[in-house]
């Protein structure tokens, strides 16, 4: 296929393809098989704009199809120029020239490294962190952290193009409870301000979890699982069901885990940890226990296609995290705080297509708060413990409309509207012990009655969408502009823009070249919450102290250079180089024990990231690199330029996997490697050591996985898939980056089992 | 390992706080609690902008003096690595002098650096012993290196007292002005309660009550704030009986006022109990529930708790400091951050008063101390331009009077200095003073 047959396709209206709110059709047989890595010949779908009717819209263009069983070596590489990706435009388009640097990982991929959860996904993506406190792991972007608590703040997750977060912290849940993974099609990863497209939090990157779609009658999976952490046993259950005609298709997923982590000790890792000193009392020498995660995740989509009449979609979800905190700054190791949050989310999607437009409407909305599992006890509190009082209820109401242009210039506007009612945090505090005449359980807000215990976030927005190839004579060029502006109720106007451009200088070797301005607003908690979670480690609202600088949205300005090579078949090749500002970074800092957000300075990065992927006859790998200078700013407010001390993310990445099919015993043997550069302490931690930075040292994690393929114990049914994989072989031990004087254990070897029957 | 932090830090400080033209900085030391439950974020930065506000004066005065640069430690909150701090900061980074900010950790500071034979200025902020440099301290100074710029703590329970007495006194009407006092089983807190002791009588005299009056003490057994039993504890301040020193119980009635002088992390789970007791006897507190920490600690249970404390700013220089402090911090300076403030600013003045006087030793760095505050002499503040003006005026060879913001530097005989007592309320998550009390003035507030 040529690059203008490429940049054809790419450039195909939205509608005749897919967009991100479409989910991908379900294949019949999901498992590893050859059948499976037999790619989709993205030249079927080609279709030049004025081909454009609503009959092109069906989803089947782009869906993974179940197709006939080939043989692995079949696949071909190139075909990963072509990869269609959504989340660069909001359409369908190839990865090559969409406007964003794009990592993919599909279902195949993510069965064969033996992957369960989002977040391990996003591990191995290139120019990603991710620290697992045990609850909500925290993602870093680039040489940028969250900082404390951060979850996903600074990127945008989605579920078929709609935000899926907790919206009081502004982070959506990337374990187990995030989507039975068993629903997952893909995941894109867009790394970059995508602001203009997404709005206020699609700042440092945005991941877009692309689900499949039923097809052909009733189809469904049952599986069971089985986990083995430091001897302890773990179990957990999933199962699906869909079910599709030609019209109309629905689907209903759920899984459920208890996995028990007990048996991790704290290390010290920096010079002033001292266990005599009240800081860092009960941190050592007292490993976890009763660490118990019980996450939930139910999920149901159907859809209706009405020919003429448009297509409408729904889907909604149900998250619970259920965790042990044994990590949680301000309750270290007390063994029975238990964090329990849950999430529901749902969305509505109606598109219309024209010949002389495509329409598109959406609505969607979410609730979440803690559960009455929820006790947090505070590091040498016996009398009393804890409970969150927050939670929101959010909708998000938008439409836009494209025209074509003239030449194949294509242009979008939309509006967008979001409302989200916020119960701001404060803490309950519930007798343990009797005092006086208060029995055990009394409850005591720890609020003052005139504080006001709702608050509510609004935002307004417009935006427009241009794209296309300019230049008849230059068909290999393809251009895109995006403008948004945003106006929040809370704080100024904010603009965001992205600009750039591609060009296919042969068709194995495009570059594309892209700028832009995103802005991200603070959450709730950190603009409203009151502290009252005992003397320290609460992380208090930088409005409830009314002496700090009012806290603003952050901005992020970047440039970045991205190339794809096809060197043959079987290497493909995706560099780019990217320089960003993050400025007014909203980070915690540390207030007499406490923390609260505020305004830094700017932080400069300058970083590369490499991924490779190689096929051979029986093999088929991945390789990733990705690395990133920056300025920070220290204790003193001096400015340091580093290469090899960033704050809470390391140097570098690299990872390495490798799938090998063997056939002829039914299996598909895989391993990963990740090697993580040295991370530099976050701020609180630094501050706790005598404002001296200090590293943890790099380290390497092996994983193997082994699934079975074409195995069918009840022929009548369907395949019967065993899943059996070992992370972190090696039981290497190594710390995370973490705040309030400690850095967080991570888990060592551990076995993971799975058993699924088709039908 | 630690050893190899201070060396690199102390490389690093130099380095970054060397001159433009490459001259090496003169460099305080500082030894805060940083970190724990009770420190205060302001008093590092108080320090760290008085050095940055005096190298802007060095500049603006055209001095090619080296610049000024300081090196924070953090004590997190105990006094025990306080002396090995100081000697690593003495003889690794090579301070001119140390600031610290409680009683244990300037005495642990001078019995380290007087062992080692290397003893440096030593200012402390928030030192509020009677016993400071008196006969009866603790650790001896012979060669006179220990300073502060603050009172001791019989000013604040005479305010204490007084406040008692003016806010109702014998509240019911038994005859019986009765005071009971929760206190830890420490030397500071023994001073706590034998300075109320003695206010109280004082005032109850100058006064000529009606009533008797009666102090009894109720003492924390465990040092730890997470194992003490407060319940047990508060039904021993709320009950009819009184214990004796000679250890009989007297049965005096229940009492009018409590009165809370103990470590800031007790004041804070005091109140938390006290909530819960059936009881209307008001509290007031001494100074140590005036910390940033307890607005956090306490969020909606603070509001309303009264005591007495130094106050935060004072005059002129004061609002000078707090104006600033906020602009460039972000944040309201907390109780004693002026005082750090002002303890820097003098330390660098005291450093200039001695090398134009040519013995910029550590020994006329002490002798200069106590010329930054020269009676008669031209008064500066604490502002930049103020700081530029007293620059200009050492370099010329003249006398300076620093006006501090936390109050007048005046160092008296036992090398400390009296201050304002200021009576504070919460009130909505901030610290108010409801009353100022000047105990400057010779005779004033009990003495």
């Amino acid at each position: 296929m040529s690059f203008s047959a490429l940049v054809a396709h790419a450039q195909t209206p939205a509608g005749t393809t897919k967009t991100p709110q479409e989910p991908i059709d379900f294949a019949p047989n999901d498992y590893i098989t050859p059948a499976d890595v037999t790619p989709k010949n993205i030249t079927s779908v080609d279709i030049a704009p004025d081909d454009m009717t609503p009959e092109d819209t069906a989803p089947e263009d782009t869906a993974p199809k179940d197709t006939a069983p080939e043989d692995i070596a079949t696949w071909d590489l190139a075909n990963l120029l072509e990869e269609t990706v959504v989340t660069g435009t909001g359409d369908a388009q190839s990865r090559a020239i969409t406007p964003a640097k794009i990592t993919t990982w599909n279902h195949d991929e993510i069965l064969r490294h033996g992957w369960t959860t989002l977040a391990e996904i996003l591990a191995y993506t290139p120019g990603m962190y991710v620290i697992d406190d045990g609850v909500i792991p925290s993602v870093g972007v680039r040489g940028t952290s969250g900082g404390l608590r951060s979850g996903t703040r600074i990127i945008r997750v989605m579920v078929n193009g709609t935000e899926v977060s907790f919206k009081s912290d502004l982070t959506a849940f990337l374990g187990p409870e995030f989507l039975p993974i068993e629903v997952i099609d893909r995941v894109e990863i867009a790394k970059g301000p995508l602001s203009a497209l997404y709005g206020a939090n699609a700042f440092l990157a945005t991941v877009n979890v692309i689900t499949k779609r039923p097809v052909d009658g009733l189809r469904g999976d049952v599986a069971a699982s089985m986990q083995l952490i430091n001897g302890h046993v773990g179990y957990g259950g999933s199962g699906y069901f869909g079910y599709a005609t030609d019209q109309v298709d629905a689907m209903f997923a759920y899984s459920q885990r208890r996995t028990d982590r007990s048996g991790y000790d704290l290390r010290r890792t920096f010079p002033a940890q001292d266990d005599s000193v009240a800081n860092y009392r009960g941190f050592f020498d007292n490993p976890s226990r009763n660490d118990i995660s019980r996450p939930q995740s139910l999920y149901g989509s159907a859809r209706g296609n009405f020919g003429s009449g448009g297509v409408l979609t729904a889907q909604g979800g149900r998250q619970v995290v259920d965790s042990q905190g044994e990590f949680q700054p301000g309750s270290v190791l007390t063994h029975d705080s238990r964090i329990a949050l849950a999430n529901n989310w749902a969305s509505l999607n109606y598109r219309l297509e024209r010949d002389a437009y495509i329409m598109t409407l959406d609505l969607s909305g979410s609730i979440g708060k803690p559960t009455r599992n929820e006790q947090l006890s505070v590091s040498d509190e016996l009398n009393f413990y804890y409970r969150r009082n927050f939670g929101y209820h959010a909708i998000t109401a938008s439409g836009s409309i494209e025209i074509p242009l003239p030449a194949t210039m294509r242009l979008r506007g939309g509006v967008e509207y979001n409302y989200d009612d916020e119960d701001i945090l404060y803490f309950s505090q519930i007798y343990r012990v009797p005092l006086f005449d208060r029995p055990v359980g009394y409850v005591r807000d720890r609020i003052r009655s005139d504080v006001d215990r709702s608050r509510t976030i609004t935002n307004v927005a417009g935006y427009l969408q241009l794209n296309g190839h300019p230049v008849s004579t230059l068909p290999d060029l393809y251009v895109f502009a995006n403008g948004r502006i945003d106006l929040p109720n809370l704080f100024d106007t904010q603009f965001s823009w992205r600009a750039g451009a591609a060009y296919g200088f042969s068709p194995r070797f495009i570059s594309k070249l892209f700028l832009g301005r995103a802005f991200q607003i603070p959450s709730a908690v950190q603009l409203f919450a009151r502290p009252g979670f005992g003397e320290d480690s609460n992380i208090v609202g930088n409005r409830t102290l009314p002496s700090l600088p009012m806290l603003e949205p952050q901005s992020i300005v970047s440039a970045e250079l991205a190339n794809s090579f096809g060197f043959s078949d079987n290497v493909f090749i995706e560099q780019s180089f990217y320089y960003q500002e993050l400025r007014d970074k909203i980070e915690l800092t540390r207030i007499a024990g406490n923390y609260s957000a505020r305004n830094l300075d700017t932080a400069r990065t300058l970083g590369a990231d490499v991924e490779l992927r190689v096929q051979t006859s029986r093999f088929r790998g991945f390789a990733n690199l990705a690395g990133q200078a920056q300025t920070y700013v220290n204790g003193q407010g001096e400015r340091h330029f580093a290469v090899v001390s960033q704050q809470e993310f390391p140097t570098y990445t690299a990872s390495l996997g490798v799938s090998g099919y063997l056939q002829e015993i039914y299996t598909i043997a895989d391993i990963t490697t990740m090697v993580v550069g040295a991370r530099a302490s976050s701020q609180s931690n630094t501050l706790l050591n005598d404002n001296v930075r200090y590293q943890l040292p790099a380290y390497c994690t092996v994983n193997a996985t082994f699934n079975s393929t074409g195995i069918n114990i009840v022929p009548k049914l369907g395949e019967t898939h065993l899943l059996a994989s070992v992370t972190n072989i090696l039981d290497t031990r190594y710390s995370q980056p973490g705040h309030g004087g400690f850095d967080i254990a991570n888990q060592g070897r551990r076995f993971f089992f799975r058993l699924a029957q088709k039908f | 390992m630690s050893k190899h932090f201070a060396i690199f830090f102390s490389a690093l400080a130099t380095i970054a706080c060397a001159d433009a033209d490459g001259s090496p900085a003169v460099v305080l030391g500082a030894i805060i609690d940083s970190t724990s439950a009770s420190s205060e974020t302001s008093w590092v930065s108080a320090a760290q902008q008085a050095v940055a506000n005096m190298n802007k004066a060095l500049s603006t005065a055209a001095s090619d003096h080296p610049r000024f640069a300081i090196d924070v430690r953090d004590s997190q909150g105990s006094a025990l690595g306080v002396g090995p701090i100081a000697a690593e900061l003495v003889r690794d980074s090579g301070v001119v002098a140390i600031l610290v900010d409680t009683n244990d950790g300037i005495d642990a500071a001078l019995d380290q650096l007087t062992r080692d034979g290397t003893a440096v200025p030593l200012q402390c902020s928030a030192c509020l012993n009677d016993e400071f440099n008196t006969l009866g301290a603790g650790i001896p100074d012979p060669q006179g290196f220990r300073f502060r710029n603050v009172d001791g703590i019989l000013p604040l329970a005479y305010v204490m007292a007084s406040s008692l007495r003016t806010d109702g006194g014998d509240r019911n009407n038994d005859g019986l002005l009765k005071i009971s006092v929760y206190t830890g089983n420490n030397a500071s807190d023994d001073e706590a309660f034998r300075d109320l002791t003695t206010a109280a009588g004082v005032i109850f005299q100058e006064n000529q009550a009606a009533s008797s009056l009666v102090l009894e003490r109720v003492t924390h057994r465990d040092t730890d704030p997470s194992r003490i039993d407060y319940v047990a504890d508060i039904v021993d301040l709320l009950d009819n009986a009184t214990a004796s020193l000679q250890g009989q119980t007297l049965i005096d009635g229940p009492p009018d006022w409590i009165v809370v002088a103990t470590s800031p992390a007790v004041h804070i789970r005091f109140v938390e109990a006290y909530d819960a007791a059936p009881s209307n006897v008001p509290v007031r507190h001494m100074q140590n529930l005036r910390r940033t920490a307890t607005l956090f600690a306490l969020d909606a249970l603070a509001d309303g708790q009264q005591g007495v404390s130094p106050i935060s700013a004072d005059g002129v220089s004061g609002e000078e400091f707090a104006k600033d402090f906020a602009r460039d911090i972000g944040y309201e300076p907390a109780v004693f951050a002026a005082s750090f403030y002002d303890n820097a600013v003098s330390l660098m003045f005291a450093q200039l008063i001695a090398e134009m006087a040519g013995d910029p030793s550590a020994t006329g760095l002490r002798d200069a101390l106590p010329k930054t505050s020269t009676i008669g002499a031209a008064r500066f503040t604490a502002s930049i331009a103020s700081l530029t003006d007293a620059v200009q005026t050492i370099l010329d060879g003249g006398a300076i009077d620093y006006m501090g913001a936390s109050g007048p530097v005046d160092y008296d005989p036992q090398r400390g200095a009296r201050s304002i007592v200021a009576r504070y309320i919460v009130d909505r998550d901030r610290f108010s003073e409801t009353q100022l009390v000047d105990c400057v003035a010779p005779g004033a507030c009990g003495r």
